[in-house]
């Protein structure tokens, strides 16, 4: 886990198994070393526009992506993915939404909100290492954000 | 939705909120229905009484009419009688000479050939009577130029039926008289008069009454009653000329009205006409209860009809509306459960796969990472456990497409079914599944439906075909269509395992398998879904087969085809 200040990924899951086996397969493709993790939306938001247990962190240097799982407490992943996408200083972060929903009308509303992508996480993780390692080198590597 | 059944929609919504009647709005609505109705109804069975009531009065009317005509012929009778009389060569020159004994000699069997003739008499030009037969004692040599006969006659000499009048020779009776004047080369030498008993006209009237139980009078050109069903014939003589009726006669004019009485029951219905060329006037008359009582009932009969329409029309549309408002609860009720249902997939597909994954990926990283410290039977253990995860996750993921199929709005056009038959099968093929089957797609109709869900219906048939037929000898696979009982059947043949037919109610059911796990793999939700999808077309499923033989899975679909 990276130090608050400098963080490329935000990960926004409250399973701890699911977030275990995420950040094990970001680190088999060594981009797990400047990740940090957050469990409920309201705390991302925290993280995000610097407020809460995170008043070091500044809107406008936020992370170079954010993964967003949509079931959270508090604040659920829709209302965290409205607030980046509505703001201006960070609504061109990144966002993949990860999920294990498929219904429509969460890919419908995250489509509409703005989302970036959305994997729904399969039960295989495997492929689901596969999709978050393609994003991860996606968004990191070959595509950098505007600064 | 078109206008009308979202107008209905409206209204059963105001006035049966969720199926519950609101009757202050319902009698609002009714009485807004149907007071237009009836007031048509109301103006239909007044302008029907009305209609009848002019019926009642022209039939009146028209025997007023008949009972005049028949009185002017009796009196154009006597008048010719008198005249056919009074111009015999004979009795001209008898008056002209004087000899009013020879005269009347001529004249004496009248009375037995016109029974109707009471008596006659004859005088000079002056108006003195000269001789009468019978020969009535105490008036020969008398004057009566002051009788109504005397001046009417006197006036212009021509023939002229007098005014009823109590003739002056005994016995004294009220008589009419018809006066003729007799001429002698263009000079009246004498008159002659005829004398008929208002007896005589009460006859005609009351033959003329006949029993329809009209009521009649006839009146003179005085507008003394000759005729009334209440007044004697002898007696003093009843002059009425006042009342407004018969002074509309006396001035020849004819019309009805309806006479109030005491009584509701005793109005009268009287219709008045005047006798042409006489001055007489004839009234009939009824009681307007009577006349006007077929008018009653037929309009009565309409009312009742009317108030039957009306009822049944304000029951009618009271149910349709209960109708419509009880679906649109019972639709409100199904959105519910159809929201329910909705949130209880979120759930089962967000929770229910989350632990699954959980298992699945510390189980993979037990073999990556820690598998040297596992022997055979621990590996393959662990394995069976990660086959097991991945099928319950397929499970999951079927049952959730099937539950979804239910809900999703349908967007139906007309279907390339060839098309969307081969690209399917393209899809499938690519996925490598099958080497060496032979396929073949006919050319099918186009049909109408949801393109995205028939898609379905061939992905789920052709990959059980290419499924099935895969052990096979030589697989083959065929996708076409036939008519049959005038609907097209789409058809997805296979030569592979088939099945029994007594089994054939088993296999659109949901999880229902026919083979086992290690023949052919599954969940037994793909024949489920098909069926599902063509039953919300309206169409069917059909299955045929024989084990060892191949399988023939068909569909219709009951839309129009493009």
């Amino acid at each position: 886990m990276s130090e608050v200040r400098d963080v490329d990924i935000l990960l926004v899951e409250d399973n701890p198994e699911d977030a275990e086996l995420t950040v094990r397969e970001l680190r088999k493709q060594k981009l797990a070393n400047r990740l940090f993790h957050v469990r409920d939306g309201a705390e991302a938001l925290d993280f995000i526009f610097g407020g809460g247990a995170f008043p070091e962190r500044r809107a406008e240097n936020g992370p170079k992506v954010v993964l967003l799982d949509l079931k959270l407490p508090k604040v659920d992943g829709i209302e965290v993915l409205r607030r980046i996408k509505s703001d201006g200083r960070t609504k061109s972060t990144p966002v993949v939404v990860l999920t294990s929903s498929r219904e429509e009308k969460d890919v419908v509303e995250s489509y509409r909100l703005g989302v970036n992508s959305y994997i729904v996480k399969p039960v295989d993780f495997e492929k689901f290492g596969r999709a978050i390692a393609e994003l991860g080198l996606y968004w990191l590597v070959l595509n950098q954000p505007p600064g | 939705m078109p206008i009308s059944r979202r107008l209905l929609s409206w209204l059963a919504e105001r006035l049966f909120p969720l199926g519950e009647p609101r009757p202050l709005a319902s009698a609002c609505l009714l009485l807004a229905l149907i007071s237009p109705l009836a007031a048509l109804s109301g103006y239909a069975c007044w302008s029907r009484y009305e209609q009848g009531k002019a019926a009642a009065v022209q039939a009146l009317q028209d025997k007023t009419g008949l009972s005049c005509l028949v009185v002017a012929e009796r009196l154009d009778k006597w008048t010719l009688v008198g005249r056919s009389l009074a111009r015999r060569p004979a009795m001209a020159k008898a008056a002209a000479g004087k000899d009013w004994a020879g005269a009347l000699r001529l004249l004496k069997s009248t009375p037995e050939d016109f029974p109707d003739i009471e008596s006659l008499f004859l005088c000079d030009p002056a108006g003195t009577l000269r001789e009468n037969h019978p020969p009535l004692p105490g008036v020969r040599g008398r004057n009566f130029a002051f009788r109504d006969w005397y001046k009417g006659v006197s006036s212009d000499w021509r023939t002229f039926v007098s005014p009823a009048y109590l003739r002056a020779d005994l016995p004294q009776v009220n008589v009419v008289a018809v006066a003729e004047p007799i001429r002698q080369g263009g000079r009246v030498v004498g008159i002659l008069v005829l004398r008929i008993l208002l007896e005589t006209i009460g006859d005609w009237a009351k033959e003329l009454r006949g029993d329809t139980g009209l009521s009649i009078l006839i009146v003179d050109q005085k507008g003394q009653v000759l005729f009334h069903p209440e007044v004697p014939a002898q007696g003093a003589i009843q002059e009425w000329s006042s009342a407004a009726m018969v002074s509309s006669l006396l001035r020849g004019e004819r019309g009805w009205r309806v006479r109030e009485g005491p009584g509701d029951k005793t109005g009268r219905l009287e219709a008045y006409a005047p006798v042409p060329g006489y001055g007489w006037g004839v009234v009939v008359s009824r009681p307007a209860a009577e006349a006007f009582r077929p008018a009653r009932d037929a309009a009565a009969f309409l009312a009742l009809a009317c108030g039957l329409a009306i009822a049944l029309t304000a029951g009618g549309s009271w149910l349709v509306l209960r109708l419509v408002a009880e679906r649109a609860a019972m639709t409100e009720e199904l959105q519910a459960a159809n929201k329910e249902l909705e949130t209880f997939s979120y759930s089962v597909s967000h929770d229910l796969r989350a632990p699954l994954r959980a298992i699945e990926g510390f189980s993979k990283i037990l073999l990556e990472d820690h598998s040297e410290r596992l022997d055979g039977e621990g590996k393959r253990a662990l394995a069976v456990v990660r086959a097991g995860v991945l099928k319950m996750a397929r499970l999951i993921d079927d049952l959730l497409a099937f539950s979804r199929l239910g809900r999703q709005a349908m967007s139906e056009a007309s279907v390339d079914m060839t098309g969307l038959a081969g690209s399917v099968l393209a899809d499938l093929m690519d996925g490598g599944s099958g080497p060496a089957v032979s396929v073949e797609v006919g050319p099918m109709p186009r049909a109408w439906g949801d393109a995205a869900l028939l898609r379905q219906v061939y992905a789920n048939l052709i990959s059980n075909a290419l499924k099935f037929s895969r052990k096979a000898q030589a697989p083959r696979v065929e996708v076409g269509s036939r008519q049959e009982g005038g609907e097209t059947l789409y058809f997805v043949r296979d030569n592979g395992a088939g099945f029994d037919m007594r089994y054939a109610d088993k296999l659109f059911g949901v999880f229902q398998r026919l083979h086992g796990q290690d023949e052919f793999e599954g969940t037994g939700v793909g024949l489920a879904v098909a069926h599902r999808i063509v039953t919300r077309h309206g169409g069917r499923v059909r299955a045929q087969g024989r084990v060892g033989e191949g399988a023939e899975f068909g569909f219709t679909l009951p839309g129009e085809e493009a």
